[in-house]
């Protein structure tokens, strides 16, 4: 379980994800935990390992404060409304629509050439509502589907403000490790956060976030764009097959 | 001054707050080793400290938008304090 959470910790730091996508299934499927366990527990190591590999990019510059604290307020709300609409929604066909935007987004990213006019963090953030909208759907589709926020807010930062790709990742993670605060405390205040479980894995995610977000602030962007793109394309054949099972 | 060198302070705080839920989560091990009840007791403390570094960096920041001048951005710190509080408090009566 220590090197579950050491897993999940290293790619979610690497990338700039919570590592949810690594734990929440090694959880349910390898240690028989419950999902809405296996959550909670995703939710908390989010905020260690967000905590850990921002920092990591801290130090190296690339988090952008202010565009963080935009996101954080937006995908809060986001998130919030679509676990509101959840009922109302066509999963199935949430899934399979949500995949085929996965695939294009990888082909985008793989694609995209880093150019001069790259956003850096001295710049001004982008316009508000821009940053609202990207946040509010990234938040809404999150809950919705039950997919990790840095694996939207990644790609969205990355190609459409036009920031780095370290730039995005740093950002991420700093704002995913803010954001997992409001759900971790529900659980805990509710008991549903399994303690022992939660215990063991937690020194694992911080060693692996903090290896993750080392690695990562020092990684060749087309790594990263590899790896990222691994990432997208497990999350989009699953979704796939969730939808039209 | 470099952005980066600006928000040098931060840095540190998050290395100490890192270094504390280290040494939390590693005394909650052992205690849980010696005695499993009190060791989920630690294994509590441990998560609650974990909980607090995310408010405790949205303080930092909104501090340091109020350094730079920046009231609108210090205000949105504010802001996102309150959804998470809000939000905690709706999932926890719900």
């Amino acid at each position: 379980m220590i090197m579950g959470g050491a897993a999940a910790g290293l790619i979610g730091g690497f990338l700039g994800l919570g590592g949810g996508i690594v734990l929440v299934p090694l959880l349910t499927l390898v240690f028989k935990v419950p999902m809405h366990e296996a959550v909670a527990i995703s939710l908390a190591t989010i905020m260690a390992s967000g905590l850990v590999s921002s920092t990591k990019y801290l130090e190296k510059g690339l988090v952008d404060y202010r565009l963080a604290v935009l996101l954080s307020i937006f995908a809060a709300v986001g998130a919030v409304t679509g676990s509101a609409l959840a009922p109302l929604m066509p999963e199935k066909f949430l899934q399979t629509a949500f995949s085929i935007v996965l695939l294009y987004t990888t082909y985008s990213i793989l694609s995209k050439k880093d150019g001069a006019n790259t956003r850096n963090q001295s710049d001004r953030p982008p316009r508000l509502i821009p940053v609202a909208l990207v946040a509010l759907l990234a938040g809404m589709v999150s809950s919705l589907l039950g997919v990790g926020g840095g694996v939207l807010i990644v790609p969205a930062v990355y190609l459409i403000f036009n920031y780095s790709l370290d730039l995005s990742r740093g950002t991420s993670a700093f704002t995913i490790g803010i954001i997992a605060t409001a759900g971790s405390v529900a659980y805990f205040a509710r008991g549903a956060l399994n303690m022992e479980y939660t215990g063991q894995i937690m020194l694992g995610t911080i060693a692996g976030g903090w290896l993750g977000g080392w690695l990562g602030a020092r990684a060749k962007s087309r790594l990263v764009k590899v790896v990222f793109s691994i990432i997208l394309i497990y999350l989009a054949t699953r979704m796939f097959l969730q939808g039209i099972s | 001054m470099a952005e980066k060198d600006r928000y040098y302070g931060l840095v540190k705080w998050q290395k100490a707050m890192t270094w504390v839920i280290v040494a939390a989560f590693v005394v909650s091990i052992l205690a849980y080793v010696i005695d499993r009840g009190v060791g989920v007791i630690f294994y509590a403390a441990s998560v609650i400290i974990l909980i607090l570094s995310g408010p405790v960096r949205l303080v930092w920041i909104s501090f340091y938008f109020r350094r730079e001048g920046d009231r609108k951005y210090q205000y949105y710190a504010i802001i996102v304090l309150l959804i998470i509080a809000l939000t905690a408090l709706m999932k926890v009566m719900h």
